[in-house]
């Protein structure tokens, strides 16, 4: 008869095995396998999740029989497929000004953690992504940064996320700097702004070109509330982001 | 002989990539706060059941090997929380919730988030990983609060469902 504490050791020896053989490299081929057999489902769920809701928010109150159902999935096709060639379009369109060295990347999941706002793409290390490289869509919106990069897919860690932190300006009369964050995936705030600075409702935030490997100047969103202490140091702006996070498909990761 | 190991494995190995893609589906297609259900814990739970055996440890340490594939955290962490609560589980349904009952599925449906969702906070605390140490306290019990009930719930329906249609779990055929 095995005592629990053996059964326990045993366990817990196997895992930190596990976790070992990852870290020298051993284990890749064997994590690229198994990505490479539920990538596609993921990728599968995750277009289906966008176009459900973009079907839902343009069709309320359609008739229901069995021809406008079949309708409904054509319609969904068709805007999903409208939406990734203007995205690729405006993406092309933003890269082909700039000399910056990009990958572009398919959306095939949002986060497996309970908490965190991230999304996965199906381009990793391979093709020449990194922690922190940022990731943008249409004319130079940022999203967010890699958080994480593996052989053949990354994480990206979105704006509106808790632990998200970006080097960000204001385009209004002072030029103000401060740190954009996130705030537990439903709002971006701007901190850190002087109070003796003016800022208005309207006025455009962007990168600011201070952070390693964030170019200056691409979009984070616009200033929709100021909110000022008057015996404090800084002001805070809740920004307005350029871009609808939940229904993101095609994006472009800047690796240089 | 050999080949008939091979096929039990390769059978093993499918069916955790489905419980694992289970799992995603519901992540990405329901909306909040329903998305939170565990659909992991709630397969491991019914199966231990099922089978009656502690070869669900390595059938959870498989399954949390895959959503360890896609996770954010420094890789281990859920790979450790989710093999050990298992294992854990098994120790409670060998020696506390020793029947076959709507109750036992519910407590144990419950232990398992919580004792899986300890593990996670306390590595990753141990880490000072960003993704615990910026969440406030009460939104960290919230997620959790939600995953543990509907997983309950699910894991609920789903006993219910092979109570009434499968005689595995009848009482009276167990005397």
């Amino acid at each position: 008869m095995i005592s629990k504490r053996t059964v326990a050791l045993g366990v817990s020896s196997v895992v930190v095995l596990m976790i070992i053989t990852h870290f020298i490299g051993w284990l890749t081929p064997v994590e690229v396998f198994f990505r490479s057999l539920i990538n596609p489902a993921s990728g599968a769920l995750y277009r289906t999740s966008v176009a459900l809701s973009r079907t839902a928010a343009g069709s309320q109150g359609a008739d229901c029989s069995e021809a406008v159902a079949s309708c409904l999935v054509d319609k969904a096709e068709l805007i999903r497929l409208r939406g990734e060639n203007a995205e690729l379009r405006a993406q092309l369109r933003f890269l082909s000004q700039t000399s910056y060295t990009s990958v572009g990347a398919e959306v095939i999941g949002r986060n497996i953690d309970p908490i965190g706002t991230t999304l996965i793409i199906n381009r990793g290390m391979k093709a020449g992504i990194s922690k922190n490289n940022p990731v943008i869509v249409g004319d130079g919106h940022l999203i967010g940064k890699i958080a994480r990069a593996d052989e053949d897919t990354s994480i990206v860690r979105l704006l509106n996320d808790n632990a998200s932190r970006v080097a960000a300006t204001m385009q209004n009369r002072d030029k103000s700097i401060g740190l954009v964050e996130g705030g537990y995936g439903l709002s971006i705030r701007m901190n850190f702004i002087p109070q003796n600075e003016v800022v208005n409702q309207g006025d455009a935030v962007i990168t600011s070109g201070l952070e390693e490997g964030i170019p200056r100047g691409l979009v984070i969103g616009t200033v929709e509330v100021v909110e000022k202490t008057p015996q404090g140091p800084f002001q805070e702006a809740i920004l307005t982001p350029a871009i609808d996070f939940d229904n993101l498909a095609l994006v472009s990761v800047i690796t240089h | 002989m050999s080949m008939r190991y091979l096929f039990q494995v390769l059978k093993v190995v499918g069916g955790c990539i489905l419980v694992a893609i289970i799992h995603m589906a519901f992540l990405y297609l329901f909306p909040y706060p329903l998305n939170k259900i565990n659909v992991i814990f709630m397969f491991l739970v019914l199966a231990m059941l099922w089978t009656d055996s502690g070869i669900m440890v390595w059938v959870s340490f498989l399954l949390h090997f895959f959503i360890e594939l896609y996770a954010l955290t420094p890789f281990g962490i859920v790979l450790f929380s989710g093999t050990i609560a298992t294992l854990m589980l098994f120790w409670l349904y060998r020696n506390v919730f020793i029947n076959r009952s709507f109750v036992a599925v519910v407590s144990l449906s419950a232990a398992a988030i919580l004792l899986y969702r300890l593990l996670y906070t306390l590595t990753l605390s141990i880490f000072a990983h960003p993704i615990i140490v910026q969440q406030p306290f009460f939104s960290l019990i919230g997620v959790y609060a939600w995953e543990m009930l509907f997983t309950i719930i699910g894991a609920v329906i789903l006993y219910g469902i092979t109570y009434r249609f499968t005689r595995r779990f009848d009482v009276k055929i167990i005397r």
